[in-house]
Order: C-alpha cells, then structure tokens, then sequence
C-alpha cells in the first residue's frame, strides 16, 4: 500500500441549490482505515459524500482519488447511497440487485456471466444474506436492505467504499455483521469512508474521523479530534456569518470564485 | 361464426394481426422502463406532442406516405421531449408543468396543422383522422413494415442498453457513480419513448398511445416481482390487447382501434387488481377473513381458559360461554384437540390449555411491556393487548420475555402463566 492518501479533498465548496453547504473543506484520509465523516444533521456530510463521488460539481477545489481524478480509478471506488434513496418496492430479488454491482457501465449487450453469480454469491455470504437471495427487496428488514445494498458494493471488487448512514434504521443483528464486515475489510487493506450522525457510536467505529459543521471543524486519528472543544465546535450551532452570506450567495446567484482564478 | 371467417380470409388480417400484437409488445417493453422511472407523463406528452411532425410528415410528403410520416413524428418527439427538459432546467418550473405546456402547445399546433391538411384536398388527407385514435384495419402491408423495421430497431437497442436501463431505474445515484452516464441513458430512453410512441400511431392512434405505453407495465407489476417476467409479461398483455383491438377493427371497421384497446387494458387492469396474487383484491379480502377466523378461536379458547383460571375446572356447558362461539370455531376446536364435544358440555383438553395459556401470557406480557416501555398508564394498556396478544408469536414472545426480565405479573397483578 502506497503512501498516497486515499481522498484528497483540497479548498472544497460546494452549494445545494446555490446555497453554499460546504466551505473550504480540506483534508486528506489515509489508505486502510475506517474514516467517519461525522457531523450533526444538515452539516453537509452527504454533500461531501456526493463531491468526492462527482455526483455533484463543486463550486471550486477538487478530490483526487489515490492521487488521481475520478474518472481514472473509479473500478476502484464503490458508493453505497442511504437506504432511503432507493424505492424498495422496485421489481428485483436480492440477487438481482446485487447483480447491479457487476453491470459495466462501458459495455453494449453485456449479460451477466457465471463468473459474476459467483462473484455475487460470495458477496451475499459475506454480510451473512445468501439465504436471502431469491428473496423480493421489499420483503426485507432495513438492516437486511442495508447488508444487501453493501453486497452490491462488495461485489464492485472496490479499494475504497463510500457508505452514506449505512447504520440507520438497522437492527441489532444487521449492525453487528456490517460492523465485523468493514473490520475484515479494513484488514484485507480497504479503506472504509462512512458518513455518520452519531457521536457516541462514532468513537468506537472509527480510526480518522472528519469532523463537519459546514466547514471542517478537525480531520485525523480519532483520538485527536475527540476533544471537547472540537465537538462543541461542531455540535454547537452553525456559524451564523457563513449561513448568511450563504444565503446571499444564493439570491444573488453569486459566484464562489471569480472567474479564471484557478485552485491549486 | 361464417362472418368472422371472412375476415381471417381477408387479405390484410393476418399482417394487421401480426404487425399490431407485434408494434405494442415492444412499445409495452419501452413503457415499463418508462413506469418504473415514474415517467409515466412523459408518454403522454410525447405522444401528443409529436402531432405536428404527423401532420407535417403528410404535408411534406403529400400522401400517406408511412415513412415520411414517422420521421416527421420521431424529429417532433425528440423536440417535444428538449423542450420539456430545456424548459423546466431553464425556470423554475416543475417537470410536470413543463410538460403540460408544452404537449398542449404542440397539440393545438399539431391541431392546427391537421386542419390544413384537411383542407388540401391531398389524396387520402380523410385518412388523417385515424392517425388521433387509429385504425388498425386500415393499415396496408408497406406501412406494417416500416412501422416494424422501427420496432426492430427500438428492440434492439433495448436490448443493448438493458442493464443501463435497470441499474438507472433502480438507484441513479449508485449508477451514476459506477461510471453510467446517465443523461445519455436518459437521451436514449427519451429517444425509445419517442420512437415507441410513433410505432403506434396508425394501430392505436396517437391520443391514446399513452395507455400503451404504461398500462401493461402496471399491470405487468400486478402479477411480477421481478423485472424480467414484468418485461415478458406487459409485452404479452399489451400484444392480447392489441390484437383483440384489430380483430374488433375488422368486424366494425367503423370504429377507431385505439378505444377498443385502451377498454380492454383497462378491464385486464381491473380484474389483476381483484385476483393478482400478491396486492389483489381477492388476496387482501382473504387474509382479513382468516384474520378474523384466528381472532374468533383464540378468543374463544382464552375465555375457556379464564374460566378454569378461576374456577379450577375443565368442564363447561356451552351456554355459561359468554360470546357463543360460531360453528365454525367449535369445529376448528374439536378437529385440533382444544376441546372435546358432547351434546352442549365441553371439555377444555390439555393442549386447548396450552393454546389458552399462550394467548393470556402474550396479552400479558404486551400490556407489562407497554407499561414499563411505553410509560403508558396501567388502565389505558388493554385495548392494544387484546389485539396483539392474536400477532405475538414465538419469536416475539422471546423477546418480550427477555426484555422484561421473565416477569411474574402483569400490570393489574394477575399471573402471567408460563408452561409447567
């Protein structure tokens, strides 16, 4: 495993619906550990998610990933989107979404092959679902919803995993096996990026955690950032001139960076 | 019966059959993808939308030429569908919104246009009006085939993009991140619709192509859990419904084709809705009969075991039973061993005990369980219990036992009965 860290995110800001979320987000996550991104509700934690993804397009800075863009190591990088993001009544059984994570995004008529059952099938054993398989996706539990959706993603064969609130809504049993799941995975030399709400679980999870609250409050060994002030300077309110100005940005239709002034 | 004979001998039946159960089987395939995506509007639209390049195709090429035609309606669809998109990204406006601007707008062009060819005195200009609600009989051999070379390539191009299509309709944002490009699926997809739309506009017309496109789909989902059978299925039923329409064109040619179809989805809507196994009807009426037979029983056999709470004995009349129990439930007692039977004396057997038993703990257990959980006060924690004492099973029972530490009494300090 190199040294070059697994997400490099430099002066990120971005907006949702023209209002700035995120500012100036800069730090970098190490390759093989569990790294939380965590924050208190509306703190920008899926935007971040979404940026490093390139699901959505930062008003300036970059991600690189691995010390690339995007687009040149995405078989490396998988994402897990919240629960709730999907219509679950979808036609599909437990197989056949685990399946997505196979189609190629590059290839015309591609069919799934034996190699990619087999594929699958490992993934479903390994968050303890197989028995599920020719089970309809609505007929699941949350947690067994979730364990599938990491199936999927496992079956991407991925280095780095983005999982948005993999643990809400989730019972007992599916915590515990998607738990001692990222802990083998962080042991086979992958690296974990969950996004979290909860402080008093997030301690125990994770190795590095981001701490956010709009902007990036600490960014490193959880140990580090598990100081009082630094949580009380994320859970303790919004800064108000940030969200003001925010808000003018998006009235106004202001720009966040003017034009040609490039990040470097 | 000699009538409908004429009819199978008349020279275009079978190539308006075929061509037609054809057509709408591959529109119904591109109408699923179109209904799981709840782009149901979007059909419509489209399908009103494209009336100008219809009446535009026939005025350019001064007859009812098919080709030209379709090629008038296609380079109108793909309009109709950029304008809807360039509108609602440009404003404010929702997508609906959009969408009903623009198909009313180009309808009444569309309108318009008609008139004018109407008017022209163009050979065949009559025969216009079938393309708004179609008429499948009238269609010639020539226009069959180049309504099905469309198809022909509609269906191949589903099938090159099948997995895009599934992995899109499931979970965008996952689809997007393992590198689909999505906004040229969805381009595609729109570009399917359009050309499934146009398919259809002499067999079905274009008013109620709509209908087409997405009722096999929801019905196809009444009766499948899994997109491949909900494919086959909406092509096979829109295909039913198509050819049932072109038979009816035939015998009343009179009539367009297009409402004959429609209706007859609609019926085959109507009856999935009563007997599809897994949301109909029928199937819901069902469980809340045998819902009800379980309550009756279980009632029963915790009244006969209250008794013996109190009295201490086994034996009963019938008539000391408050709620008499229906036939039925004394039947289901007896051929299960619950009680035993003779003339208007019962006997309340070991296992019936059981079954009694059971019932009263779970009723217990929930109403110590919401009082302690809940903080509900102790009077208010009956009427619950009377239910959920009918839903609790062993697993259930397990839990509530673990979480409240096998307890020996329930909120009013009656005993909760555990096994001897």
């Amino acid at each position: 495993m190199s040294n070059v860290p697994a997400i490099d995110i430099h002066n990120l800001t971005a907006s949702y619906e023209r209002k700035p979320v995120l500012w100036e987000i800069d730090c970098q996550f190490p390759q093989g550990k569990l790294i939380g991104i965590v924050g208190p509700n509306g703190s920008g934690k899926t935007t971040l998610l979404k940026n490093i993804m390139g699901l959505m397009k930062p008003d300036s800075g970059y991600v690189k990933i691995f010390g690339d863009k995007l687009n040149k190591v995405r078989h490396r990088v998988s994402y897990v989107p919240q629960r709730e993001s999907v219509d679950w009544d979808f036609p599909a059984d437990v197989m056949d979404v685990v399946l997505m994570g196979r189609y190629n995004p590059k290839k015309l008529f591609s069919r799934v092959t034996q190699e990619d059952r087999d594929i699958a099938i490992e993934a479903l054993k390994r968050v303890n679902m197989l028995e599920f398989s020719k089970r309809h996706i609505s007929q699941l539990s949350g947690g067994q919803q979730q364990r599938v959706f990491i199936a999927r993603s496992l079956a991407q064969q991925a280095d780095l995993y983005l999982m948005d609130e993999p643990f809400v809504g989730v019972d007992a049993a599916s915590e515990d096996a998607i738990l001692s799941l990222l802990t083998d995975m962080k042991n086979n030399g992958k690296t974990v990026v969950i996004v979290h709400h909860d402080l008093q679980t997030a301690y125990e999870y994770f190795d590095y955690i981001a701490l956010l609250n709009t902007r990036l409050v600490a960014c490193g060994p959880t140990e580090e950032v598990f100081t009082s002030e630094l949580l009380q300077e994320a859970y303790g309110g919004r800064l108000t001139v940030l969200s003001r100005i925010g808000e003018l940005i998006a009235k106004k239709d202001f720009p966040v960076r003017e034009k040609g002034q490039k990040d470097n | 019966m000699a009538s409908l004979w004429t009819y199978f001998n008349h020279p275009n039946f079978w190539w308006v059959l075929a061509g037609t159960t054809f057509l709408s089987a591959i529109s119904a395939l591109v109408g699923t993808f179109t209904y799981l995506q709840r782009k149901s509007l979007m059909g419509d639209a489209i399908a009103h939308g494209i009336l100008p390049g219809v009446a535009g195709g026939f005025l350019i090429a001064g007859e009812k030429n098919a080709l030209v035609i379709m090629i008038g309606a296609i380079v109108w669809g793909v309009l109709t569908v950029s304008s809807i998109e360039w509108i609602s990204r440009k404003t404010h406006l929702r997508s609906s919104t959009a969408m009903a601007v623009v198909l009313s707008a180009f309808f009444g062009l569309g309108m318009m246009l008609l008139t004018v060819v109407q008017t022209s005195g163009l050979p065949d200009a009559s025969g216009i009006n079938s393309f708004l609600f179609g008429q499948a009989a009238s269609m010639l051999p020539e226009d069959l085939m180049v309504y099905s070379v469309f198809a022909v390539v509609v269906a191949f191009v589903l099938a090159a993009v099948y997995p895009h299509l599934t992995i899109i309709s499931f979970d965008r944002a996952t689809a997007e991140s393992n590198g689909f490009n999505v906004r040229r699926v969805d381009a595609v997809l729109s570009i399917l619709v359009v050309a499934a739309t146009a398919i259809g506009i002499q067999s079905i017309g274009l008013i109620l192509m709509a209908a087409l496109l997405i009722t096999p789909a929801a019905i196809a989902r009444m009766w499948n859990s899994r997109l491949i059978g909900m494919l086959i299925f909406s092509g096979g039923i829109a295909a039913l419904a198509a050819g049932m329409g072109s038979v009816i064109s035939f015998t009343a040619p009179a009539m367009p084709t297009g409402p004959w179809i429609v209706l007859i989805l609609f019926a085959f809507t109507l009856i999935s809705m009563v007997i599809s196994p897994q949301r109909g009807l029928l199937k819901r009426y069902r469980q809340q009969k045998k819902n009800q037979d379980i309550i009756l029983r279980e009632n029963f056999i915790k009244r006969l075991y209250h008794q013996w709470e109190r009295s201490g004995q086994t034996a009963f009349h019938l008539s000391d039973i408050e709620d008499t129990p229906s036939k039925r439930t004394l039947r289901y007692a007896v051929n299960n061993d619950w009680i035993q039977l003779a003339g208007n004396s019962i006997h309340l057997s070991e296992k019936g005990m059981r079954e009694g038993r059971r019932i009263t703990r779970a009723h217990r257990l929930w109403e110590l369980y919401l009082s302690k959980a809940l903080r509900m006060r102790d009077d208010h924690v009956h009427p619950s219990a009377e239910v959920m004492e009918h839903l609790i099973g062993d697993d259930l029972e397990k839990e509530l036992l673990r979480a409240l530490d096998y307890p020996l009494t329930d909120p009013h300090q009656r005993d909760i009965p555990y096994e001897p």
